[in-house]
């Protein structure tokens, strides 16, 4: 079947066969190699990306089904190549060591920021639920969320 | 990598382009966010000719209010997330929204759909029980007619519902409640990934009189929802009673031994959850 998939703000078309994940597709079709393939199962949130506006894992959604929405990777948080304020909180706290969970928390985090009204530890502790990370320990992760959003407020 | 069996993707945005594409296919997948359903795809625990895309249903990603009978109707597309600002201000929503809060996390919640919880039929999914305990009626719609079912007898046995061939869930309608006091609660097997016991529960107490006293059970100890008969109570005080008959009502509910407890670890979770509820809905 032939899908077309808005990523990032840029068009995708291909011919794919309709059993084709949407992680698949962002990865081996778009070739956007920063979300990732972790569990498979939907509990680390390694592919998670936005889908209208929504956190979505994409390895628990097929390509086709997200035909007519937008999605954005973790490739499409940084703008000109300009890290968005929560990846570059995460990055000046050295939050993240290897990496693969990056997806997951820049996005959830983005997320957060543009979505919950009040933002404080234990509320970003909550709406990590869905994303592990096997060596950060978690702790860096949050307070560069929760300093990200303290920076967006005064500015 | 795990990768799907082969299957046909079929997008449908009405309901009568919908009753076509299920009778058109001998094992149809009905989808809505999904979830669960690649997830079970990945596994080839199932094996569809054909996958149904229902998520461009306007018809079905309503929630619709009848003042006339203070009724609330669900559309099953309404994606869970959605739920706790679009539910109207009455304990049965109240009870509703707790247990839909609970579902996986917000990536999940933000995907997965009121039809998709309620269809499965595992005994870990949370709104069949809020939904049982609230006595809510699951709406089924065929080519030919609408027949209401009640939550409590929607399902036969876990992942086994009574839709037939040709039928789907179009949503849930419950009716509204108003002052009563409710609870959610539920146990998790970490390293089994799945909910041992599951309770929802709700009372009106005027007083120390109690006027309604509601609550239904479910999770991997017990499988499907069942409704917990604790009427008959009239007072408060009558808390030590109460959870006499409860522990009456375990004993009288088949369980087995299974890789998720014996029958005796599955007693002492579910029998903890009911006293919390029960503290919680009649206490101070």
């Amino acid at each position: 079947m032939k899908v077309k998939l808005n990523i990032n703000g840029k068009d995708y078309e291909s011919e794919i066969e309709p059993r084709m994940l949407l992680v698949d597709f962002i990865r081996d079709v778009a070739g956007l190699k920063g979300t990732h393939v972790g569990c498979e199962t939907g509990s680390c949130g390694a592919c998670m990306v936005l889908l209208d506006g929504m956190p979505a894992k994409s390895c628990l959604m097929l390509a086709a089904q997200a035909q007519g929405k937008k999605i954005v990777t973790i490739e499409g948080l940084s703008a000109g190549g300009k890290l968005n304020s929560v990846q570059r909180s995460l990055s000046e706290r050295k939050a993240l060591q290897c990496g693969f969970c990056a997806a997951g928390f820049s996005i959830m985090g983005t997320w957060i920021l543009e979505n919950e009204r009040e933002i404080d530890y234990e509320k970003v502790k909550t709406d990590l639920a869905g994303v592990v990370c096997r060596c950060s320990g978690y702790e860096r992760v949050i307070d560069s969320i929760v300093e990200a959003a303290k920076n967006e407020r005064k500015n | 990598m795990k990768v799907p069996p082969v299957f046909e993707y079929v997008r449908v945005d009405s309901l009568n382009d919908l009753y076509k594409n299920v009778n058109q296919y001998s094992f149809p997948l009905i989808i809505s966010g999904g979830t669960v359903a690649v997830l079970m795809l990945k596994n080839r625990v199932i094996r569809p000719d054909a996958v149904i895309d229902i998520s461009g249903i306007e018809d079905l990603n309503v929630l619709n209010l009848d003042k006339e009978k203070d009724e609330v109707f669900m559309g099953s597309n309404i994606k869970l997330y959605r739920l706790k600002s679009l539910l109207p201000d009455d304990s049965a929503s109240e009870l509703v929204t707790k247990s839909a809060s609970t579902v996986g996390d917000i990536a999940i919640r933000s995907v997965g759909s009121v039809g998709g919880n309620v269809c499965l039929g595992d005994p870990g999914n949370d709104l069949p029980v809020a939904l049982t305990a609230i006595g809510a009626y699951a709406v089924i719609g065929s080519q030919e007619s609408i027949r209401r079912v009640p939550v409590s007898d929607f399902y036969v046995k876990p992942f086994k519902n009574v839709l037939k061939k040709g039928e789907i869930l179009l949503g849930v309608s419950y009716k509204r409640l108003y002052g009563y006091r409710t609870s959610y609660k539920k146990h998790f097997l970490n390293f089994l990934d799945h909910y041992v016991g599951i309770v929802a529960a709700l009372a009106k107490v005027e007083g120390k009189s109690i006027k309604d006293l509601r609550m239904a059970a479910a999770g991997e100890a017990i499988g499907t929802p069942v409704k917990i008969d604790i009427s008959g109570f009239s007072s408060v005080d009558d808390a030590v009673s109460i959870k006499k008959k409860l522990i009456d009502c375990l004993n009288s509910l088949p369980m087995h031994d299974d890789r998720f407890g014996t029958i005796k670890f599955k007693k002492r979770i579910l029998s903890a959850l009911m006293f919390q509820a029960i503290d919680e809905v009649l206490g101070p």
